[in-house]
């Protein structure tokens, strides 16, 4: 795993490839796909991803039939327990896995000025190209994706090479606008090893090299875990002004429920390898109709507001070789009835006739009881008038289920 | 409770249940390397009565779990006293030096490295109870240790008793941890983030058993962590105090503390945390700090340590002389009683 991520990451000095092997983007002509039928401002559109991994003990389902659209300056945030297959996706999205992972199923067609490609099925030049100038996927923690022995610098101009920019001097001026602009004393980080950087600082000079070839999406693996309060604020406030001003698209993969209600259009619950819930930020915080998504909003102490007890999701994530039978959620459930048993729910709008892929516009759940889940459910912080009000008690509704 | 908040620290005057159990007074931990002294902790007190749960919050680097370690006896303060039960614990011997660590015991942060992954989860929790004396035989000690199993929820014991800490995930270790803390029958047990490298979706259940253990044993803590939402959520029948650099700079309630933050750290911190809630984490408004840079523990500014990043600082007053922790409008520091909210700034001292 490591290979392949690091040399994906910036370590590839050595190894990266002169620039004349360089291939534009609309060589991937055996990948092309036909995208009349996508909306122009879709970036990403993935349709029935599915990835395993193979073990001994069988094949493990880390990713199971997930589709979204994302499209051009949107944030979508994927949330989830640790082991749900959020960073598998997103690894997914960038052709990143493992060798023992496989791609058995879907497409993911990424789009740019109306020309559209599958990911999945590019040659290898044209994914170097994708990867970075297209989307660029910006690692959990800020130590370990930096190389230890190189100058900041020196690893900027390494990626910068790698995709075809072999004027040193244009590197370094773009890398000092780069670091400039994530608010960084430019000159002395360039010159910085990783070691003399701060935490935070190193995570700005991520976000910085993930933009060095201005992709039109960014993939951002927890960006704030095990960053102090203060600095994490910087990170946040800073994501938000760079995308403001830039328009890319933003994949947020996180455990951290605030900072998908700091940051995210669209949020996507992922549980067992599947979205089982994706909505506008509103629906998911305010109007949740998934059994998952209540259960992490139920847990998540807040510092508004009056105080109430939280309790925890029950039970322990599913085993993603042997899921149980019917929906994957049912053991943990409160809800559960026997039909949840006999057959897995479908990802569907909650409001009839909507649109039924995630995406903007749409709100979808996998769940059969989704009304009942979303009419138990208040936990606004503040009123419309944004007085501070006592959320009345879901929890314990749930509890008499 | 007049009495009780004009009470000074080195009293050991018994005030029956209302005596602090446990007692940091000026509490210093200065540690000299080749580039200098680090004053990791720099003149912490404070007290917790039995059965009371005081926070300390802070970010890393600013001495929460050297504090923790000092009030766990791991470490001698190299200036400052630790009392418990109102007796200097440098002081004591034999059997009440024994009856103090006893007393007094701590979880620690990484479930993954505190648990010998060599003995099984009964032979864990067995060892201390026939060492101190908690049961006279290895059946007895293993009937004991499938209480305190279900004592901290995991159920059923008799499942765990005979596993390895590999076949069990973060916050079951993490359970386990805290079960051999409740061997030797303790009255106060530091928690070092006892959460942070649990899974998000069960570490309020974890800190649930830790309350009820609050509730039901009458057990105090010493709840350290760097998130203050948690913080809130544990310590709201409690207090929370918040460090800085090796100093605290607030105390109180932890329900006030939060609702209304006095010293500018706090406020700083308070504001700039996300919340869970779309609409009023994208409207709060933020305390902008002068400078982003943590200082150095080799270079400390000179008087109030906060002084450069301060938002109300003043020239003249802030990098003079170091704050004192004490409640607005008074001049001696009342630490030990329960309900004052105290701060460590110039400005908000001067009203």
């Amino acid at each position: 795993m490591n290979g392949t991520v690091a040399s994906a990451i910036g370590g590839t000095g050595v190894f990266a490839p002169p620039s004349r092997f360089r291939l534009p983007w609309s060589s991937a002509v055996d990948a092309r796909v036909d995208g009349s039928k996508l909306p122009k401002e879709v970036v990403l559109s993935v349709r029935d991803l599915t990835v395993a991994y193979r073990v001994r003990r069988g094949m493990v389902q880390a990713v199971r039939k997930v589709s979204f659209d994302l499209r051009r300056g949107e944030t979508l945030a994927l949330i989830g327990e640790s082991g749900s297959g959020k960073t598998t996706l997103a690894l997914a999205l960038v052709r990143l896995l493992v060798r023992a992972a496989k791609v058995t199923d879907g497409t993911v067609v990424y789009q740019r000025d109306g020309r559209a490609v599958d990911v999945l099925r590019v040659g290898s030049d044209a994914l170097r190209h994708y990867r970075w100038n297209e989307c660029a996927m910006v690692f959990q923690s800020a130590l370990n994706a930096l190389n230890p022995v190189l100058r900041v610098r020196e690893q900027f101009i390494d990626v910068a090479r790698a995709h075809g920019m072999t004027n040193r001097a244009t590197a370094v001026a773009r890398t000092l606008e780069l670091l400039k602009l994530v608010q960084l004393d430019a000159e002395r980080v360039a010159g910085s090893y990783p070691h003399e950087l701060s935490g935070g600082m190193r995570q700005r000079v991520l976000i910085a090299m993930g933009l060095l070839l201005d992709p039109q999406v960014i993939i951002l693996d927890e960006p704030t875990t095990a960053l102090d309060i203060l600095t994490q604020r910087t990170v946040i406030d800073l994501l938000r002004r760079l995308k403001e001003e830039r328009q890319f698209a933003l994949i947020l993969v996180s455990h951290d429920l605030a900072l998908a209600a700091e940051l995210a259009d669209q949020v996507a619950t992922v549980y067992a390898g599947r979205i089982v819930e994706c909505g506008s930020v509103a629906d998911i915080f305010y109007r949740p109709n998934h059994p998952y998504t209540v259960g992490l909003l139920n847990a998540v102490p807040t510092l508004s507001g009056d105080f109430r007890s939280l309790v925890s999701v029950r039970g322990q994530p599913p085993d993603l070789i042997d899921l149980p039978r019917g929906c994957s959620f049912l053991p943990r459930c409160p809800f559960g009835t026997p039909e949840c048993e006999r057959e897995d729910p479908q990802l569907v709008s909650v409001v009839p006739g909507g649109p039924s892929i995630p995406g903007a516009g749409s709100h979808t759940a996998a769940c059969f009881h989704a009304p009942t889940v979303a009419k138990g459910f208040s936990r606004r912080l503040k009123t419309e008038q944004g007085d501070e009000v006592a959320s009345p008690d879901a929890s314990a509704k749930r509890g008499t289920r | 409770m007049t009495a009780v908040n004009a009470r000074s620290v080195d009293s050991t005057t018994s005030l029956g249940s209302q005596a602090p159990l446990i007692t940091l007074e000026n509490v210093r931990w200065h540690v000299p390397t080749p580039r200098g002294l680090v004053k990791a902790v720099d003149g912490v007190s404070f007290s917790a009565r039995d059965g009371e749960i005081v926070c300390l919050v802070g970010e890393s680097g600013c001495g929460k779990t050297t504090t923790g370690k000092i009030a766990a006896g791991l470490l001698t303060p190299t200036s400052g006293r630790v009392l418990y039960e109102g007796r200097d614990i440098s002081s004591l011997r034999g059997d009440d030096f024994s009856r103090f660590r006893r007393g007094v015991q701590l979880v620690h942060q990484d479930p993954y490295a505190s648990i010998n992954p060599m003995h099984t989860v009964g032979a864990t929790l067995s060892a201390p109870l026939r060492r101190h004396g908690f049961a006279g035989s290895s059946s007895a000690a293993r009937t004991r240790a499938a209480e305190l199993l279900d004592l901290v929820d995991l159920t059923p014991s008799n499942d765990f008793l005979d596993k390895y800490p590999h076949q069990l995930s973060g916050g079951q270790r993490q359970r386990v941890a805290i079960a051999r803390a409740l061997t030797v029958e303790p009255r106060f047990i530091v928690a070092d983030e006892p959460v942070s490298m649990v899974e998000v979706s069960i570490r309020i259940s974890l800190l649930n058993t830790m309350l009820r253990l609050q509730r039901e044993l009458g057990t105090g803590f010493l709840f350290i962590t760097h998130d203050l939402a948690l913080a809130r959520y544990f310590a709201w029948g409690g207090r929370i105090g918040v460090m800085y650099v090796g100093r605290m700079v607030e105390l109180g309630l932890a329900s006030d503390l939060i609702a209304n933050p006095q010293h500018p750290y706090t406020r700083a911190l308070l504001s700039a945390i996300p919340e869970a809630d779309p609409e009023l984490t994208r409207t709060k408004t933020r305390v902008e700090l002068r400078s982003l840079e943590i200082p150095s523990l080799l270079k400390l500014p000179s008087g109030c340590t906060f002084h450069p990043r301060c938002p109300q600082f003043e020239t003249g007053l802030c990098e003079v002389s170091v704050p004192q922790l004490r409640a607005p409008g008074s001049t001696v520091a009342e630490l030990d009683s329960s309900n004052v909210h105290a701060v460590a700034c110039h400005v908000v001292a001067r009203g």
